[in-house]
């Protein structure tokens, strides 16, 4: 077995639920809170519109109102979409099939379990230690498991590992729909009632059936996902450690960092590098959205129904037969005729498309998600809030930009070219759900211009608003200050800010996704690679270089400027405000661009 | 909890009959699900090459699920260009099924047999 692929910082136990009670203090207090931001950002933004564009410089002015509105925006659709948590109610695990089945069979079963574990080029060390651990599920009652290799790298020595584990292996002579083509032709060969979705390196921890199937007892339940949670992610030093040692604060480092763990929750300097944390999304954004049914599917760590699958793609399939025959046939007047056309063309079109339990989309998963909750019979979708599977976490800024792109892409391609806002069968709050994911992909909107703002008052001289005053002041204060503890409130117990700088950091992905998204240029990713490449991606941090330097070169102009006896304090206050933002905003940018340049993460051996 | 060996099904009845110069596969199974569907789409797929014309048979068949059906367009994709795949007698489930996943233009039904082979 490879030694290098075993992980450097295993935890060998589930981390407990991060909130198990108290939701509905969390509820309120966030609501009042987020209700409180919302009317005060409104108050600021009436005011920014109607009183304070700077006259001198109106086209600036108002670019930049603009992108204040639409980052407000941003704000108010997020406060909605984590509105309120609530965890689902947890079911007893069923006995037999029957129990989770609509329309019972006659001769009552266990239920069958499949374990899909899908691979293409990862090292059979890696897929052998998701395989044992598939191997060591338990169930209280009795239940067929069985576990699948899926190789689409079609490689004989996976194969002979598949064979000593005692597992299914299947492949397939092409690798046509990458991920999603490989789990069709997995469950081509298969039968289980129950389909158990993981990735190369996805490992189930023994109790993911257990805590999962007793959901399913409710027959419109199509999947359950479990919170993904990475186990070689560097978990940083902690700050009192952080102040006493690397600082050489000694003692007084040690209680000051006591101090401020004590009022804002535990801090770890340096954990993280490149903010794959994926807590802020599962534990607040998914849980967020259980109550309203519309968690989403992520692609591994989940259990799927195998007909919910299978109809999904069906459907899929019969709309993609339909729409190819449709624009001829509806040239026959002659009812008759047109029928045996009909039949003829769906035939030669049914042979050229493609039916996937996944849709060939990038971002397969949110777009499942969307089909099955708005189909026919609004499948109902389940978020499990413990974690029940461990996987590596994307392993330098190249693979995490890959992921990260691919996400932004799929989702921009979705809104802009099969909006789920317009299905019928979605209810109101799901919309919100998924407007909220597919709005925020367009942040470079606003990020761009509000980052670039500071630059040209540092070079120029120029500022959106009449004068950084008093009056700015106090319309804009007490509405970062409230959105800032909405969000502490709505995320407590979650670290968040690492999120946050990259959010602010993907500009530039995300602006290129956007492009390559109205370019309508084609997406194709086959996966995201697990194992880190011998390149340093420097490439993909130039435009944070460049800002970086200009924000450093632009604060140093102005502020010789600024310290001249001729400035006017109304230029001193202006400096201000900008080095406040600007130094936030390089703050933001430094862990990016420290990622790029590290170097590659030296491979653990272990003996 | 029971770790299965790989590719070992329960067993499909299925009769093969010639009418008309069309291949009539008769499932004797009261469903047809995920359980048979492997099977059914191997040898059903195997017999159909080459053919102008299958008709399955669905009149003992009183439900059908995705995975069946899935393997239907399956055989059929396996068959060649302009070959069809005809159902006859289908449940009103069946149909059911047929309608919500648009699936009814691809897969003509015939209530009558002799009408199904082209008689």
């Amino acid at each position: 077995m490879d030694a290098s692929y075993v992980p450097r910082i295993e935890t060998e136990t589930a981390p407990p639920r991060v909130r198990a009670r108290g939701d509905g203090v969390r509820n309120f207090a966030f609501q009042v809170l987020a209700v409180l931001a919302t009317v005060l950002g409104g108050w600021y933004l009436a005011w920014r519109w109607t009183a304070s564009l700077n006259p001198d410089a109106l086209g600036f002015a108002v670019v930049i109102a603009a992108a204040e509105t639409l980052a407000y925006l941003g704000a108010v659709v997020f406060f909605l979409s984590i509105w309120r948590a609530e965890d689902p109610v947890a079911r007893p695990a069923p006995r037999t099939v029957n129990e989770i089945r609509d329309d019972p069979l006659p001769h009552d079963r266990p239920i069958k379990v499949d374990v899909m574990i899908t691979t293409y080029d990862e090292p059979v060390g890696l897929v052998r230690l998701s395989v044992r651990d598939a191997k060591q599920l338990t169930y209280p009652h009795p239940l067929t498991v069985r576990v699948y290799v899926l190789d689409d790298g079609r490689r004989p020595e996976m194969r002979r590992m598949a064979g000593e584990e005692g597992v299914g292996y299947l492949s397939r002579a092409t690798n046509e729909g990458y991920k999603a083509g490989n789990l069709r032709n997995g469950l081509e060969h298969s039968d289980g009632d129950l389909v158990v979705i993981c990735d190369a390196d996805t490992r189930p921890l023994p109790a993911l059936l257990e805590e999962t199937l007793g959901y399913f007892r409710d027959p419109r339940v199509a999947w359950v996902q479990t919170p993904q949670s990475f186990y070689d992610l560097d978990a940083g030093v902690r700050l009192p450690d952080w102040l006493a040692r690397r600082a050489r604060l000694g003692r007084a480092g040690r209680l000051l960092g006591r101090a401020v763990e004590a009022a804002i929750g535990p801090v770890a300097v340096g954990a993280d590098r490149l903010g794959s944390d994926p807590r802020a999304f599962y534990h607040v954004v998914q849980r967020c959205r259980n109550w309203c049914n519309a968690a989403f599917c992520c692609g591994a760590g989940s259990v799927h129904r195998r007909e919910a699958v299978m109809e999904g793609a069906l459907t899929e399939f019969g709309a993609a037969v339909a729409a190819a025959i449709r624009p001829i046939t509806a040239r026959v007047p002659d009812r008759a005729r047109r029928a045996t056309l009909a039949t003829a063309l769906a035939s030669q079109a049914a042979r050229r498309i493609e039916l996937t339990p996944y849709e060939f989309h990038v971002s397969e998963d949110i777009y499942t998600s969307i089909r099955l909750h708005a189909a026919p019979r609004r499948w109902r979708s389940v978020y499990h809030p413990r974690v029940l599977t461990r996987m590596l976490s994307p392993q330098d800024l190249l693979a995490w930009s890959i992921q990260r792109f691919k996400y932004a892409s799929g989702t921009l391609d979705i809104a802009l070219h099969d909006n789920p806002l317009r299905l019928p069968r979605l209810t109101a709050w799901q919309k919100v759900m998924y407007g909220a994911t597919m709005y925020a992909y367009l942040a470079p909107l606003w990020v761009l211009p509000l980052m670039l703002a500071p630059l040209a008052f540092f070079f120029a001289g120029v500022t959106p608003v009449r004068a950084y005053d008093g009056e700015f002041a106090v319309r804009i204060v007490p509405f970062l200050l409230a959105s800032r503890l909405a969000l502490m409130v709505g995320t407590w117990g979650v670290p968040t800010w690492r999120g946050e700088q990259y959010h602010l950091a993907s500009f530039w992905l995300n602006l290129r996704a956007l492009a390559h998204v109205i370019a309508r240029r084609p997406l194709r990713f086959p996966v995201t690679p697990k194992i880190a490449s011998s390149r340093r991606p420097v490439g993909l941090v130039v435009p944070h270089l460049v800002l970086l330097g200009a924000i450093a070169v632009g604060l140093v102009y102005r502020g010789a400027l600024v310290a001249r006896p001729l400035a006017t304090p109304g230029e001193a206050a202006a400096y201000l405000a900008n080095l406040f933002w600007s130094l936030h905003n390089a703050a933001c940018l430094a862990p990016f661009i420290g990622a790029g340049l590290m170097p590659r993460r030296p491979k653990e051996v272990t003996a | 909890m029971r770790l299965w060996p790989a590719g070992s099904s329960p067993m499909l009845h299925l009769r093969f009959a010639h009418r008309n110069g069309s291949l009539v596969v008769t499932p004797l199974a009261p469903r047809l699900d995920a359980e048979c569907a492997v099977e059914l789409r191997a040898r059903v797929a195997e017999q159909a090459r080459g053919r102008r014309r299958v008709v399955v048979s669905l009149e003992h068949v009183a439900s059908m699920d995705g995975s069946a059906l899935a393997a239907l367009i399956s055989i059929l994709k396996a068959m060649d260009a302009g070959a069809e795949l005809r159902l006859a007698h289908a449940s009103p489930s069946v149909r059911a099924l047929l309608a919500r996943t648009r699936l009814d233009e691809l897969f003509p039904q015939f209530d009558d047999m002799s009408a199904a082979v082209g008689e």
